[in-house]
C-alpha cells in the first residue's frame, strides 16, 4: 500500500475527511470548526498527493455546514448534543477547542457517554469521538496547555487515545470514529506541525485501540511515554545507545484501557523502567503505569521504577517556567542513567 | 348529552372526542397513577431497595406529552416520567423489572429505581444531573434534522452574502421530522445545561419539545429560589422560541399545547418550551418527608388532582362514561396485579451480575477489567 508523508494535524484532517466520505453518519461539530476550519485548522483542508494541504476548499465547503457544524460557544451543547446524535444513529466527532475547556462538559462525558452501554445493559452504544488538543510547550499558559487525560481514564467506560505520530494519529482516529465505545482522542498540539510521517493511503487503515507499540527495541531499560514526551524519550534512547545502553521505548498509544501486558513483558525483560509524562504526577499516567508494571514485574526488577511527570500545580506561562515545568531530555537521561547504574 | 351516540361524536372543549379521551388520555393517566401508588406501597413494604421517586400528581403533564410520541422520537426524561413512559406504551412489567432490579430489567439492573430508561422505546435512562438530558434531546433533534438533510428534504437559506445559514432552513413539503421530548423540573432551569440546550435548539430551529414541570419544589428549594421570573415559559423568549404556561393538572390542556408544539417542530419550525404547573404529592424521593411545605398546600393541589380534573371536564363536555372508566380501571388493575406476581417471582431468581461485560462494547476491554477485578480476590 502506498503512503503519503504528512504532518500530524494533516493526518487528523485527512482521516476525518475520508471517514465522512465513506460514512454519511459521520459529522463534525465544534467551536469555529466550520467556516474557519478550526482554530488549529484541523477541520480545514485535506492533503494533495504531495502531502500539502489543498487550499482550494475546506471540509465545510465539501460536506456542507450541517455536517461541519459551527456549534454555539457551549461545550455542554457540543458534547451533550453529540451524545444525543450518537444515540440517534450518528457517529459525531466533537471538537473541544482546547482540552482545558473540556471540564465544562464533564457531566455529559462521564455520567452520560461513559454509561450508555452500561445502563442499557449493552442494548445501546455511544459511538462518539471527542477530539481535543492538549499539552504544553507552545506558550499557551494556564488554560491552553493542560494534559487532563487522567480524568477520563479514571471515569470508567471511556476509551482514551493519545497518538504520537501521524501514522498513529490516522489509524487511531479512524478506529475511534468506527468504535461503538465513546472515545476521547487527544492531540498533542505541540506535534501538530512539528513532525511529519508516512501514513498509508488506505481508507480503511486502522490501529487497534488498546494496543501499545514497541517504538524502539532494547534490552537494558524500558522507557514508557506518549505524545510530545515520547519524542523526547526517543531522542534520549538514541543518545544512550551511543553510550552503550540498549533502551526499549514503548508508546501505549491508547491510555485507557491500557496495554499493560506489553509494558510488563518489556520490563520483565529489561528489569528497569522509567515512565514519563507531562501530565500531573498525582493520580496520573506515570503513577498508574508504575503501579501496574510493578505488580507484574516485581521479581524481575533490578531497580525501582522511576516516574517523571508534570508538577502538581497549574500550568505556568513564562517561557522559562514553562520549560522548567515540562520534563526535559536532561531529566529523562539522568533518570535512565541512574536506573542503568543499578543491578 | 344523553345518548351514547352523542357522546361518541361530541368533541369536548379541547377538541378531544370520547374515544380519544378515554383510550389515549384516561387510560395512561390512570395506569400511571395506579402503578405509581402500588410502587410507593411496595417500596414501603421493603419489596425493593434504593429509593423511589413518585410522580403522583404529575401524571397529566406527562401523559399529555407522552401520547404525542411516535416511533423514532427520543424521550429524554428526568426521574418522574412514569406518566410519559406509560403514555408512550411501556408495560407495567418493564417498569417493575427495573424497580425490582431483576434480570429482565431494561437497564440490566444497573440503575436505581426511577432512573428509568427503555432502549426499545427510545427512552434514555437519566443521569443524576437534572439537566443533562435536556442537552441530549437537542442533539437527538439535530440528528433528526440531519436525517432529513441526507434525504435532500432540507433547504438551507443562506444570507445575501452566502455566508450564514444557521436557523434559516426550510423543510420540503410533505416532510415530517422526528421530535425529541425532554422533561425537566423547575430546578433544572437554573442549570447551564438548560440554557445551552435551549440556545442550541433555538439557533438551529431544532425539533425539541421542552417540557418544564414546574412542581414548585426542587427537592426542598422553592421555585422562587431557582427562577427569578414569574413564569419559566418567559425564558423561551431569550432563545427565539415560543413559551407557554399550561395547567399541568389538566391533561386536555397539556395535550393540546403539546399537539401544537409537535406540529410546529415536525414541520421544521422549531422548538417550544411548555411550562406545566403541577405538583408532586410525595417527597422528592421516598426518603424525603417533604417537611418544607405545608399540609394545606398539598391538600390544595390534591383538590386539582389530574384524575379529578379529567372527570370534571369530561362531564362538563358530556364525554364522561362511568362504564368506560370502570372497564379501564379493571384492565389496568389486572395488568398491574399480573405484573407484580411476575416480578415477585422474577426477583427470587438469580440477580443479574454482568456489570463488567456491558461497560464497553469492545469485549477485550471488559475482559481486561474483569481480569483485574478477579485478581482482587487473591491480592
Amino acid at each position: 500500500m502506498s503512503s503519503k508523508n504528512i504532518s500530524y494535524i494533516q493526518a487528523i484532517t485527512d482521516t476525518m475527511w475520508s471517514e465522512m466520505e465513506i460514512d454519511e453518519t459521520v459529522f463534525v461539530l465544534g467551536q469555529d470548526s466550520g467556516r474557519y476550519g478550526g482554530v488549529f485548522k484541523a477541520t480545514a483542508w485535506r492533503s494533495l498527493d504531495d502531502g500539502k494541504p489543498d487550499l482550494s476548499k475546506k471540509m465545510y465547503d465539501e460536506f456542507g455546514p450541517l455536517r461541519v457544524l459551527d456549534a454555539p460557544l457551549a461545550e455542554n451543547a457540543i458534547i451533550g448534543g453529540a451524545i444525543g446524535a450518537a444515540l440517534s444513529g450518528y457517529r459525531p466527532i466533537a471538537e473541544i477547542q482546547f482540552m482545558d475547556f473540556i471540564d465544562c462538559a464533564m457531566g455529559h462525558i462521564v455520567n452520560q457517554a461513559g454509561t450508555i452501554s452500561f445502563k442499557t445493559n449493552g442494548a445501546w452504544c455511544c459511538p462518539l469521538t471527542i477530539r481535543t488538543p492538549y499539552g504544553g510547550g507552545i506558550g499557551g499558559g494556564m488554560t491552553h496547555s493542560q494534559s487532563n487525560e487522567a480524568w477520563f481514564c479514571h471515569a470508567g467506560g471511556l476509551v482514551v487515545t493519545a497518538p504520537s505520530t501521524p501514522r498513529d494519529a490516522a489509524g487511531l482516529l479512524r478506529s475511534c470514529i468506527r468504535s461503538d465505545d465513546p472515545c476521547v482522542y487527544i492531540e498533542h498540539k505541540g506535534l501538530y506541525r512539528s513532525i511529519t510521517g508516512d501514513v498509508p493511503n488506505d481508507p480503511n487503515f486502522t490501529i487497534e485501540l488498546g494496543k501499545g507499540k514497541v517504538v524502539k527495541e532494547g534490552t537494558d531499560l524500558t522507557l514508557i511515554s506518549y505524545g510530545a514526551m515520547l519524542h523526547k524519550c526517543l531522542d534520549v534512547a538514541k543518545n544512550l545507545e551511543k553510550e552503550g545502553a540498549s533502551v526499549e521505548v514503548i508508546d501505549p498509544r491508547t491510555l485507557w484501557p491500557m496495554d499493560e501486558e506489553m509494558m510488563i513483558n518489556s520490563v520483565c525483560k529489561t528489569g528497569r523502567c522509567v515512565v514519563v509524562a507531562e501530565s500531573h504526577a498525582a493520580y496520573g499516567f506515570t503513577s498508574e503505569v508504575a503501579a501496574r508494571v510493578q505488580e507484574g514485574s516485581f521479581w524481575n526488577l533490578v531497580t525501582p521504577i522511576r516516574t517523571i511527570a508534570g508538577p502538581d500545580t497549574p500550568f505556568p506561562f513564562e517561557p522559562g517556567m514553562e520549560a522548567a515545568y515540562l520534563p526535559s531530555e536532561e531529566e529523562i537521561t539522568n533518570s535512565c542513567k541512574r536506573a542503568l547504574e543499578d543491578g | 348529552m344523553n345518548s351514547k351516540k352523542t357522546n361518541k361524536t361530541h368533541k369536548g372543549s379541547f377538541g378531544v372526542d370520547q374515544e380519544t379521551a378515554f383510550k389515549v388520555l384516561y387510560h395512561p393517566l390512570l395506569k400511571a397513577r395506579l402503578l405509581d401508588e402500588r410502587m410507593v406501597k411496595l417500596f414501603n413494604q421493603g419489596r425493593f431497595g434504593g429509593t423511589y421517586f413518585s410522580g403522583c400528581g404529575q401524571e397529566a403533564t406527562n401523559v399529555g406529552a407522552g401520547v404525542h410520541m411516535v416511533e423514532g422520537d427520543i424521550l429524554a426524561p428526568s426521574h418522574r416520567q412514569l406518566g410519559a413512559m406509560v403514555a408512550r406504551g411501556i408495560t407495567a412489567k418493564r417498569v417493575l423489572a427495573q424497580v425490582y432490579s431483576t434480570a429482565e430489567s431494561p437497564d440490566g439492573a444497573q440503575q436505581h429505581p426511577c432512573h428509568f430508561g427503555d432502549p426499545e422505546l427510545d427512552i434514555v435512562s437519566p443521569t443524576g444531573h437534572v439537566a443533562i438530558q435536556v442537552v441530549l434531546a437537542a442533539g437527538a433533534a439535530y440528528a433528526y434534522l440531519l436525517d432529513a438533510y441526507r434525504k435532500g428534504k432540507v433547504k438551507l437559506n443562506w444570507d445575501k452574502d452566502g455566508i450564514v445559514w444557521a436557523g434559516n432552513w426550510t423543510l420540503k413539503k410533505g416532510t415530517s421530522l422526528n421530535c425529541a421530548f425532554s422533561f425537566f423540573g423547575d430546578g433544572a432551569t437554573a442549570k447551564g445545561d438548560f440554557h445551552e440546550s435551549m440556545n442550541f435548539a433555538g439557533v438551529h430551529k431544532l425539533p425539541v419539545i421542552y417540557m418544564a414541570e414546574n412542581n414548585i419544589w426542587a427537592e426542598s428549594v422553592h421555585v422562587t429560589e431557582n427562577v427569578p421570573v414569574k413564569r419559566i415559559s418567559e425564558r423561551a423568549a431569550a432563545y427565539g422560541m415560543p413559551g407557554v404556561t399550561v395547567d399541568g393538572q389538566n391533561v386536555f390542556e397539556v395535550y393540546s399545547a403539546v399537539q401544537k408544539a409537535v406540529a410546529r417542530a415536525r414541520s421544521g419550525k422549531g422548538p417550544t418550551l411548555i411550562e406545566c404547573l403541577t405538583y408532586r404529592y410525595h417527597g422528592h424521593s421516598m426518603i424525603d418527608p417533604a417537611d418544607y411545605r405545608t399540609d394545606e398546600e398539598v391538600e390544595k393541589w390534591k383538590k386539582r388532582d389530574p384524575l379529578k380534573v379529567f372527570k370534571e371536564i369530561a362531564k362538563k363536555d358530556g364525554i364522561w362514561s362511568n362504564k368506560m372508566a370502570k372497564e379501564i380501571e379493571a384492565n389496568i388493575n389486572q395488568e398491574i396485579e399480573k405484573a407484580i406476581d411476575w416480578v415477585e417471582e422474577e426477583s427470587t431468581k438469580p440477580k443479574p451480575d454482568q456489570f463488567i461485560d456491558v461497560t464497553f462494547r469492545n469485549p477485550k476491554f471488559n475482559e481486561a477489567i474483569r481480569k483485574r477485578w478477579e485478581k482482587r480476590k487473591n491480592v
